[in-house]
């Protein structure tokens, strides 16, 4: 009985038994062969190699038995370690040879890639190869492209150049705390006004929007007093975007938050590699004059990871440091000037806001598309 | 098997559901959105030479025709007429020539042979009502159906150009409000039959020998949170299947694909796959592997083919076209050329010497190995 148990175990977990150096059983003996293994264990009260790594408890002790397990554990994990070291210091030898202007025998010691979801991302069809020249043309004659900053033959900006002017309002009887969102928000995007929402539903103020030269429309919604949406529409014939907000933290939150000056920030695109993403990137930044005033070293980010939009405002400083009592070197630092928040796209609408008759032009459907953790869209 | 795409950027592209490609037809066309696509339609199949004919719409007007012969491979532009208007809503190519419909019902039939030019003829769908709003059409044994916004169902005779049947709006609801009428896809077995779908999801089958209202209505599904839900998103896209089953295969704004058995009046599938609208559903009607075959085209930039007879929802092929598609309309494969057919026999005899050897075989082996059936 015992051993026909030992017999079904050892079938059931042939992958793990396969890890150790456990000797070739044949199948009618293996009962036996366990018998004679277990046998030898416990006669000399040490581990084996044989023993080792296995599943099917043969230490009938149990705190022996982790005890063991933790030292295998350990032992494991030294092991590595020292791999690790290894080759820091081989590759760390082969930089400082290089720097010397000697050579190397081998090849450099390549540096190991962590497996990251990124990284093994699923292959998109819709991925935008540098300089597809049918892409471009498409994007230079799209809903944004207009708000790009071109300039004439006498240097003053292209009369077909329209200059950004955005509506922001939120949803009726907004909070408190969505007001500080909207506050941050307009001193983040230049030509930004608030208007107040009062009775007029989303499809009126665009229609207001359009006739008063606005070029885009956002709406903030909140629950419990915390944003959890955002419409992005322009006018006057669309696109529409919904995100999902997250995690908004206004600037006075935000630990060592500097000011913001008047000057007009630069937008950085992160990561909107496919089609989708390109166009939503280019939505994003068409928020902003696209022609930055660099002195003042402002910087608005949007950084996509794994479909979520990172948005930060930043302002970059040149700071000369000490590197010794002699030398002196100018490094670079960050200082951050809120609000921070995320977005993460739920649909995208071709025209205006009009979810009863509008075609969507991409519509996140969570059953089907979020099937795979390596698959994105933007 | 290919099918011809065209985009709001106004390229036509040849969608090739084998090799998983998508090819410009023309080169140097001129990309700009103002010139996009708005309609495609096919002619039939030359019996005699087995060319190839299909007619673009576009957004400034023109009204071009391609055509290919039986075995040479590109389209090359036939013709190319000025003068439709910008909202071209329905174009159909019907014995007499082209058959195209302005959104403000105006209709216009432009023969195709220059020597017929004088059969050019226009009138107006509206009879003088304003606000006419037509959205969609079809063609079918010389009967034209046409439905709108505020616009009811409507069977006009090409032979006479006058109305001959007319739908009446649907009943009023729990509430005895009156119900929107906004067709916006038409799709007819027959000169009195006609199904159509609306802005509102709904889907309703007309009998026009029976009655002027329709004797079924389907609501819209969706399957956005998974299983199968209501859901009023308009309807885009409508085609008629014949296999596996009788019945009409539905397409919405939203990217829902579902089809209804005919003879049940019942949803009985749902296809997945487009993550935007559907504009274009067309079902291939020619001999071959891909025979019954529906395909699909929208927003989300990708053809997509499925099988009615599988239970897979997913597409069997997705060509990415890189622009929003508007339409796409299925034209047949070319028949190999005879220098092909050569090529592809030598390559087919070379892969089975190098399988051979690859197994250690020699021809002469594998000769006297060979089982003779009859026996």
């Amino acid at each position: 009985m015992r051993a026909a148990r030992r017999r079904s175990i050892l079938l059931r977990t042939p992958s793990r038994i396969g890890a150790c150096t456990l000797p070739v059983i044949a199948h009618s003996n293996t009962a036996a062969a366990l018998d004679a293994v277990d046998a030898q264990a416990s006669s000399s009260n040490t581990i084996t190699a044989a023993t080792m790594g296995r599943t099917r408890p043969t230490i009938g002790n149990k705190q022996q038995r982790a005890k063991i397990w933790a030292r295998e554990k350990t032992q494991k994990r030294e092991e590595k370690d020292k791999r690790k070291e290894q080759r820091r210091k081989k590759r760390s030898r082969q930089h400082d040879l290089l720097r010397d202007g000697g050579e190397l025998g081998e090849g450099l010691e390549p540096a190991l890639q962590p497996r990251t979801l990124e990284n093994t991302r699923e292959e998109e069809p819709t991925r935008v190869l540098e300089g597809d020249a049918e892409i471009l043309r498409d994007e230079a004659d799209d809903e944004f492209a207009a708000h790009e900053y071109r300039e004439g033959f006498s240097g003053e900006p292209h009369p077909d150049f329209v200059p950004p002017k955005v509506l922001v309002t939120t949803r009726p009887r907004p909070s408190k705390e969505l007001f500080r969102f909207v506050a941050d928000l307009i001193s983040v995007v230049p030509n930004a006004f608030f208007y107040p929402r009062r009775h007029f539903s989303v499809q009126d103020i665009c229609r207001k929007g359009s006739e008063q030269n606005f070029s885009h429309v956002i709406v903030l919604s909140e629950r419990a007093k915390k944003c959890n949406g955002l419409i992005l529409s322009k006018l006057p014939h669309g696109p529409t975007a919904f995100f999902k907000v997250s995690n908004v933290q206004v600037s006075d939150s935000v630990p060592g938050a500097g000011r913001r000056t008047e000057h007009q920030p630069e937008i950085l695109l992160n990561n909107f590699t496919t089609r989708l993403g390109r166009r939503v990137g280019r939505m994003l930044s068409s928020l902003f004059y696209s022609k930055p005033a660099f002195q003042g070293r402002q910087c608005v980010t949007f950084h996509n990871q794994r479909d979520y939009i990172f948005v930060r405002h930043h302002r970059y400083i040149f700071e000369e440091r000490p590197v010794d009592k002699r030398k002196r070197k100018v490094i670079a630092r960050l200082q951050e000037l809120g609000p921070r928040f995320t977005l993460r796209l739920r649909w995208l609408q071709d025209g205006t806001f009009d979810t009863k008759f509008g075609a969507y032009e991409w519509l996140h459907r969570r059953k089907q598309m979020d099937v795979s953790r390596r698959k994105f869209h933007l | 098997m290919a099918l011809v795409t065209g985009d709001e950027c106004g390229l036509l592209k040849l969608a090739d559901l084998h090799r998983n490609t998508a090819t410009r037809i023309d080169e140097h066309e001129v990309q700009a959105r103002s010139r996009g696509i708005l309609k495609i339609a096919t002619s039939a199949v030359d019996a005699t030479t087995g060319a190839t004919t299909f007619h673009a719409a576009r957004r400034d007007g023109a009204l071009e025709t391609w055509r290919r012969n039986a075995t040479e491979e590109p389209f090359s532009r036939q013709s190319t007429a000025a003068g439709l208007a910008p909202s071209t809503t329905f174009l159909a190519s019907i014995d007499r020539g082209l058959l195209t419909c302005s959104a403000q019902g105006r209709a216009q039939l432009t023969s195709l042979n220059s020597r017929r030019a004088g059969d050019v003829g226009t009138w107006d769908l509206a009879q003088g009502q304003n606000n006419y709003d037509v959205s969609c059409g079809c063609v079918v044994d010389d009967t034209l159906f046409v439905g709108g916004r505020e616009c009811e169902l409507t069977r006009w005779d090409l032979e006479t150009r006058q109305p001959s049947w007319k739908a009446r709006n649907v009943r009023r609801d729990n509430l005895d409000m009156r119900r929107p009428v906004w067709v916006s896809a038409i799709a007819a077995p027959s000169a009195h039959e006609v199904v159509i779908g609306t802005k509102y999801g709904e889907l309703r089958f007309y009998d026009l020998r029976a009655s002027r209202r329709p004797q079924c209505e389907v609501k819209g599904i969706s399957g956005d949170k998974g299983g199968h839900q209501e859901c009023d998103r308009g309807i885009s896209a409508l085609c008629l299947t014949r296999e596996p089953f009788p019945g009409v295969c539905r397409a919405d704004v939203g990217g829902d694909i579902s089809c209804v058995d005919a003879r049940t009046r019942r949803m009985c599938k749902r296809l997945a796959g487009p993550a935007g609208a559907v504009w274009a559903l067309d079902v291939c009607e020619f001999e071959g592997e891909w025979e019954h075959r529906v395909a699909g085209a929208g927003y989300d930039r990708h053809v997509m083919c499925w099988n009615l007879s599988s239970r897979i929802q997913a597409p069997l092929a997705s060509v990415y076209c890189k622009q929003r598609l508007m339409d796409a309309r299925w034209v047949p494969a070319l028949a190999p050329r005879d220098d092909e057919d050569e090529a592809r026999v030598e390559e087919e005899h070379d892969e089975d010497e190098d399988e051979a050897m690859a197994f250690g075989e020699e021809e002469e082996d594998s000769d006297g190995d060979e089982i003779d059936w009859d026996d």
